[in-house]
């Protein structure tokens, strides 16, 4: 089954195709059942009025037939000349027997005149009765043949019953079919009772074949091609055909029907005396109309019949005519929703490809749709926006350029200006280096020269001297991390905190710092002198001040936690703490938040720790309270992305080649070192 | 020989002590220094690196072997106008008469390219020099003693 999810997901010119059928088609099939079922029904009634018209026409055409029939017996029979005969034959058939010259001589005076009538009424024969019952004339047979009549008469035969019928009734009489088969002709005979005055004398009978009954059943007038009617007759259990039928020619009194059988119900009913109408399926297997009607007078069945084939042939041509039709129209349907599912979902195809080569980076396609309706409009709208695109590509580019050269830029400036602090600060150790020493030669070999107040200025001027060395220290410290870019290599950290706390020894024991540092830190790709000048700036600060709380113990930890794509270190104190407001200023250059009475130290540490954990690409931050303590946390990413150097920059865009980075270089080294 | 020159200093021949350097303030504390240090010792100063030279191959106003002899000991500034200090080390060993005389580049700098640099030449040391006259005191003891007396300059054969 399509589910409404499946239908929305079908290709535009299925759902196109899909839509079309379903309206061209509905409505058509609609119309088409309706107009071949209330057709069928119309020929139905129509032909059931029609094939009733000639049930009774054809019934009405038999009795007349028939009807005729026996008034010329009836005629024949009260003429003087049949009574004469009757009384004659009777009288040399008893009196003298057949073969004497006075029945001759009576048979050659009567027999021309009823051969005559015989043969232009078309009758098969003529007979004369006596009223005992014997045949006294017969026009084909001998009339010595006697016997033959008088075994005739007593063998039931159809003339026997008639005879006795009408010498019961004293009317006319009309037998049912008799068929012998030697001959293969149906007999049926009427009798009429010939009087004397008011004498039953005898009879005269007249036998007839199914020849003129078959014509007239044979008249197909109004049955179409199929249609046909067939007349039957109850003979003891059985139905017997008496007329052929249109479709088997030897079906009079071949074709036979039990009664109570499965098959010709219709007929069945009719010679039961029944009338009806139905449909049902006939000898032949064909589904049939059929009108069935008695015929009182001869106890006959009469069924008229048409094929439902026939009958609903303009139905089913109607019908087959509309199948044509849906079908021709589907195509046609099917043709139409693909042309416009094209014209629809090709510049929609286009403008997907079109979009397609512009996700892929190519800016400079375009959608060729130049139709005035919406497509046109998405394409045009689509292709201002491609245009704005490029436009905002292009400023992005240029930003992107500009911001490129404000980077080199700055990276050169920061690098003349590590170099600026580097060559300053040497060159400032030259001259202090001087101060020192003659300020030192001063005080030790001038003493007894210099008094009180001299030396006291004296003292000012080497406890200035000893911070500036400091200070230049710091400096040169910072400007070697910034400049010098050790090789990354794997770090256990706890071996690097060892060696840091070996460095530190002195300090830690005089402060009486109980340290404290986790056993199972990890391995880390680092620098790692960077990372050991981290741990030395971190660890002294927190000995520094923690020591400096005079309440408590001074206390250290150092460890690490796992963070899944990166190391977080901390370093802990129990110190002096520090406010809030500070938390961000402290990691920058020459940041003191003391007085340089209360605490040694130029302030440079933090900011050397901040940068070295930039280089790492990890972060730093402290959590601190005044008086109770800070914790310093930095984390070191478990994959470092190597960082291109300025140089390397240079050389990938083009700007410089190799060989002209590394004169310069080399050249901008040489400047840094002159002291 | 070898005992001669072991007993240089405990004999009481000072060692001779080329510095070479082009300011003033170094030379003057190295004076100092050399001056109060206890092992004994003739300082020769020098200022650059061509007056250096000069004074090691008797060249010009050096020309009296007597005044000026030949120092078992160099220290040696490496920036200096004219002829740099890596020129007078790397001339000095290519020189087989000179090449046993222990260099000791004295500098300002610790650039780690000049250090590597000195050794490569052979220097047979490096000194940073400290702001501090008590730490320059402690390091040129360290030196000379050492040079001298505990790991006594191979002799010369000339001499």
């Amino acid at each position: 089954m399509l589910r409404f999810k499946d239908f929305r997901n079908l290709r535009i010119t299925v759902k196109f195709i899909l839509w079309f059928l379903f309206i061209a088609l509905v409505p058509l099939s609609i119309a088409t059942y309706i107009s071949y079922d209330s057709s069928r029904k119309v020929l139905e009634e129509e032909v059931a009025n029609s094939l009733v018209a000639v049930a009774d026409n054809k019934a009405n055409q038999v009795m007349v037939y028939l009807r005729e029939k026996e008034g010329n017996v009836t005629r024949l029979s009260h003429t003087s000349d049949i009574i004469e005969a009757i009384e004659r034959y009777s009288e040399a058939f008893y009196n003298n027997g057949v073969n004497t010259p006075e029945y001759s001589s009576i048979d050659e005076g009567f027999r021309p005149f009823l051969t005559y009538y015989q043969k232009s009424f078309v009758y098969d024969e003529l007979f004369l009765i006596s009223f005992s019952g014997d045949v006294v004339f017969s026009i084909n047979e001998r009339p010595d043949a006697r016997s033959l009549y008088e075994i005739a008469l007593y063998e039931n035969s159809e003339l026997a019953k008639v005879f006795i019928r009408t010498k019961k009734s004293l009317k006319t009489e009309i037998s049912d079919f008799e068929y012998y088969p030697e001959t293969k002709k149906a007999a049926l005979f009427i009798s009429a009772p010939v009087f004397k005055g008011a004498d039953l004398i005898g009879a005269v009978a007249l036998q007839m074949n199914n020849q003129e009954l078959c014509e007239l059943v044979k008249d197909y007038t109004g049955l179409g091609e199929t249609g046909e009617t067939v007349i039957a007759s109850r003979m003891g259990d059985e139905v017997v055909f008496i007329t052929p039928v249109r479709f088997d020619p030897h079906a009079a009194f071949e074709r036979k029907i039990s009664i109570n059988s499965e098959e010709g119900i219709y007929i069945q009913n009719a010679v039961q005396g029944k009338r009806g109408l139905g449909t049902f399926v006939d000898y032949r297997g064909q589904g049939v109309l059929t009108v069935w009607r008695y015929l009182p007078l001869f106890r006959w069945g009469m069924v008229v019949k048409m094929d439902t084939d026939e009958i609903f042939a303009s139905a089913h041509r109607l019908r087959n005519t509309l199948l044509i039709i849906s079908l021709t129209l589907s195509m046609v349907v099917v043709v139409m929703a693909i042309l416009i599912a094209r014209s629809v979902s090709s510049p929609i195809r286009e403008l997907t490809k079109v979009s397609g080569t512009i996700a892929y980076g190519d800016l400079t396609a375009r959608a060729t749709i130049d139709t005035k309706d919406e497509i046109g409009e998405l394409a045009r709208s689509f292709n201002q926006m491609t245009d704005s695109l490029v436009e905002a590509k292009a400023n992005v580019e240029r930003k992107k350029a500009e911001l490129e050269e404000q980077k080199k830029l700055l990276e050169i400036v920061n690098r003349e200006l590590d170099s600026f602090v580097y060559t300053a600060s040497h060159d400032l150790r030259a001259p202090l280096r001087g101060i020192e020493a003659f300020s030192g030669f001063l005080e030790k070999d001038y003493a007894d020269k210099i008094d009180d107040e001299g030396k006291k200025y004296l003292s000012r001027i080497r406890s200035g001297i000893s911070r500036m060395s400091r200070l230049i220290d710091d400096l040169l410290t910072l400007s070697r991390i910034s400049r010098v870019k050790n090789p990354f290599e794997d770090v256990n950290m706890n071996d690097l905190v060892s060696s840091i706390i070996e460095r530190i020894e002195f300090d830690i024991k005089e402060h009486k710092v109980e340290l404290k540092i986790a056993k199972d830190m990890p391995v880390v790709h680092c620098d790692r002198i960077k990372m050991g000048e981290v741990f030395l700036n971190l660890i002294n600060n927190a000995v520094k001040f923690s020591s400096k709380n005079k309440d408590i113990n001074p206390k250290v930890g150092v460890g690490c936690m796992d963070k899944g794509d990166s190391y977080e270190f901390y370093v802990k104190d129990n110190g002096i703490g520090i406010d809030k407001k500070y938390h961000k200023d402290i990691f920058g250059m020459f940041k003191r938040l003391h007085k340089q009475e209360e605490y040694e130290g130029t302030g440079a540490g933090l900011s050397i720790v901040k940068r070295v954990i930039d280089d790492h690409q990890g972060q730093i931050w402290v959590e601190s309270e005044p008086g109770k303590g800070s914790t310093f946390h930095f984390t070191i990413p478990k994959q470092q992305v190597q960082k291109k150097k300025l140089g390397e920059i240079l050389i990938e865009d083009g700007t410089i080649s190799k060989e002209e980075l590394n004169k310069a270089l080399r050249k901008q080294e040489k400047e840094e070192d002159i002291s | 020989m070898n005992a001669k020159d072991k007993n240089k200093a405990t004999k009481g021949v000072p060692l001779q002590i080329l510095l070479v350097e082009d300011n003033e303030d170094d030379i003057l504390i190295a004076k100092k220094a050399f001056k109060e240090i206890k092992l004994k010792n003739n300082l020769y100063i020098v200022r650059d690196g061509q007056e250096a030279l000069d004074f090691i191959y008797h060249k010009g106003e050096y020309a009296d072997k007597q005044k000026y002899p030949r120092p078992d000991l160099i220290l040696l500034d490496i920036n200096m106008p004219k002829v740099d200090g890596f020129q007078v080390l790397e001339q000095l060993k290519q020189d087989l008469e000179y090449m046993m005389i222990p260099v000791i580049m004295l500098t300002s700098s610790n650039n780690e390219a000049d250090i590597a640099r000195s050794y490569k030449a052979h220097a047979a040391s490096y000194i940073q020099k400290p702001i501090g006259y008590e730490k320059f005191i402690k390091l040129i003891t360290i030196f000379t003693n050492y040079w001298s007396a505990v790991n006594s300059p191979p002799q010369d054969n000339s001499q």
